[in-house]
């Protein structure tokens, strides 16, 4: 069933949605991280996400995870009080943080 | 809690206080109402939107057409998520990411999703294609709720400050309406004092009846006094004739040898004189227990003048009066002439040539009566002050006066006291009566118990 969903769902992440960022041929699909994080190999998104709000204050904006070189990165996006919008990347299988930035 | 202001205004309070509370109380459950039909509204289309954008694939895969999927279904953790079941396959929302929400059965349900965030759910199952179809779809109630809080807040602030001026509005109602209430005690105390002969009846109907009752109350005690006073009057009449006939009688021969029996029974009939005299005069006392109205002193104290000086005609003798112009008293006007004829009628007696009346400024009533008589030596001072008390040792019509006098005095609260006149030379008899306001209520009967005890002091 995987299969088919991943065959489906790109077609749900057209540029046209203007929420959603655009999906690149290295995003996960959500159906895979639910699948992902059932099986234990990456971390729960409120997991990640508690430690993203303690690098810095703001609300979830937009998670992604991207697989770059054979390591699964997540990126948290965070709506900080004052507009300004925040990426957080973490190693998806270890939690390890690897960066926080403001968004260009 | 014996107040009419304070019972109507605690009660309108109460009601106040309860009909808000009700009121609030309404507002708050149909406030959560009205939130939750929208939402279920909102909640309903949006899953018939996403039956109308689904199909099944041979597999019995799920497939969405994505233009017709609202973008807070993609947004991660949005608190917007949706779960389509059909046999063999599940399809969640991309905002539900790794999360999933409780299995609720159709209908509308409140639980707590992810992020412990509240959700309201919304299920339903539809047959579409052959196949059974449940979607679940949910919406954010933390924001919803902060929302209906923010209404709740303000419509509480609202219905408090309605509250408050209300209870302002209804106090000032109160005070107002209970003015007449006010206005009746005022009149009761002018009453009291004698400046009124009866109560306002110009009073809501509420009162009327009670201030009519009073009224009544009040006139029927008037004429009470009045019609005892008459009795006593004829009584003392009745009683004078025989009394002179038995004085008559001790002065037939028949008595003449029998000196001791004569004087007996002489002493006994001016004793029975003495007594219906000072009874009479204290029936007269009743005074105070009528309105009575308030006296024009100048006025009464100059018809009583030329009265006295009528009876001592043939003497000539000249009464100076001072009076502040204007001074009125509330005392019964036959107490008064009482009173005052007594004092006038012993210093005319005693004067070579001149009394003077002076009434003295000030609260109360306070009155000098002087003559330029012999006047009364200090030790005698004494003696005069206590024939008050003994009748049965003063002079023949004499005494009796002052002593009539010190009666009524006392019966008003006040006093009678003596000296020598420092201008005149003679006797100066000195009346103080207090103020109606200052008297001491509820001993209207002291002058009665003291013509009792003088009674048993002589026996």
């Amino acid at each position: 069933m995987a299969a088919v969903l991943a065959l489906a769902l790109p077609g749900v992440m057209l540029p046209g949605v203007l929420l959603a960022p655009p999906a690149w041929a290295g995003d996960v699909d959500h159906s895979r991280v639910r699948k992902l994080v059932e099986s234990g190999e990456i971390r729960p998104l409120a997991e990640l996400l508690r430690r993203a709000q303690e690098q810095h204050q703001g609300e979830l904006l937009e998670a992604e995870i991207e697989e770059e070189g054979g390591k699964l990165v997540y990126e948290i996006e965070l709506l900080a009080p004052n507009g300004e919008v925040w990426e957080v990347y973490f190693d998806a299988r270890s939690g390890e943080l690897l960066k926080v930035a403001r968004e260009d | 809690m014996n107040s009419l202001k304070s019972r109507l205004g605690w009660g309108l309070v109460a009601a106040l206080v309860v009909l808000f509370v009700l009121q609030a109380a309404i507002i708050h459950v149909s406030v959560g109402n009205l939130f939750r039909d929208l939402m279920a509204e909102q909640l309903e289309h949006n899953a018939e939107a996403l039956l109308a954008a689904m199909s099944v694939g041979p597999d019995r895969s799920i497939v969405l057409l994505p233009s017709q999927v609202d973008p807070v279904f993609r947004r991660p953790l949005s608190g917007h998520y949706f779960r389509i079941e059909v046999p063999g396959a599940v399809l969640y929302s991309r905002s539900l990411w790794d999360e999933d929400f409780p299995v609720a059965p159709p209908g509308l349900y409140r639980a707590v999703g992810p992020e412990g965030r509240p959700l309201l759910i919304f299920t339903r199952r539809y047959i579409a294609r052959g196949l059974p179809i449940t979607i679940s779809v949910t919406d954010d109630l933390a924001a919803v709720a902060r929302r209906i809080r923010q209404m709740q807040v303000l419509a509480g602030a609202l219905s408090l400050s309605f509250l408050a001026l209300l209870v302002i509005v209804q106090r000032a109602i109160l005070v107002h309406a209970l003015r007449p209430l006010d206005r009746v005690h005022q009149d009761m105390a002018e009453l009291e004092r004698g400046e009124a002969a009866r109560v306002t009846e110009e009073v809501p109907e509420e009162i009327l009846p009670l201030v009519l009752a009073f009224n009544r109350l009040a006139g029927s005690m008037a004429r009470r006094v009045e019609r005892s006073r008459t009795s006593l009057g004829n009584l003392a009449h009745a009683i004078k004739t025989p009394l002179s006939l038995i004085r008559q009688a001790t002065e037939s021969p028949e008595l003449a040898a029998a000196t001791e029996l004569r004087q007996h029974i002489e002493d006994q009939a001016g004793r029975i004189g003495t007594l219906v005299e000072r009874e009479l005069s204290r029936a007269r006392l009743a005074g105070e227990a009528t309105p009575g109205e308030r006296l024009d002193l100048e006025r009464e104290l100059g018809a009583l003048l030329r009265a006295v000086q009528a009876v001592h005609r043939e003497r000539d003798i000249r009464i100076d009066m001072r009076i502040p112009a204007g001074r009125t008293f509330a005392i019964d006007r036959e107490d008064f002439l009482e009173l005052f004829g007594n004092l006038l009628d012993n210093a005319c007696k005693w004067a070579v040539g001149r009394v003077r009346v002076t009434v003295e400024d000030g609260r109360g009533l306070v009155v000098a009566v002087e003559d330029d008589g012999p006047g009364c030596p200090p030790g005698e001072l004494e003696n005069i002050a206590r024939r008050g008390v003994r009748l049965d040792e003063a002079a023949p019509g004499h005494g009796l006066g002052l002593s009539i006098a010190g009666d009524v005095a006392e019966s008003y609260g006040g006093g009678l006291s003596f000296g020598r006149s420092p201008e005149l030379g003679g006797f100066v008899a000195r009346v103080v009566l207090p103020d109606p306001a200052d008297r001491v209520h509820g001993n209207p009967m002291r002058g009665a118990s003291g013509a009792a005890e003088a009674v048993r002091g002589e026996t």
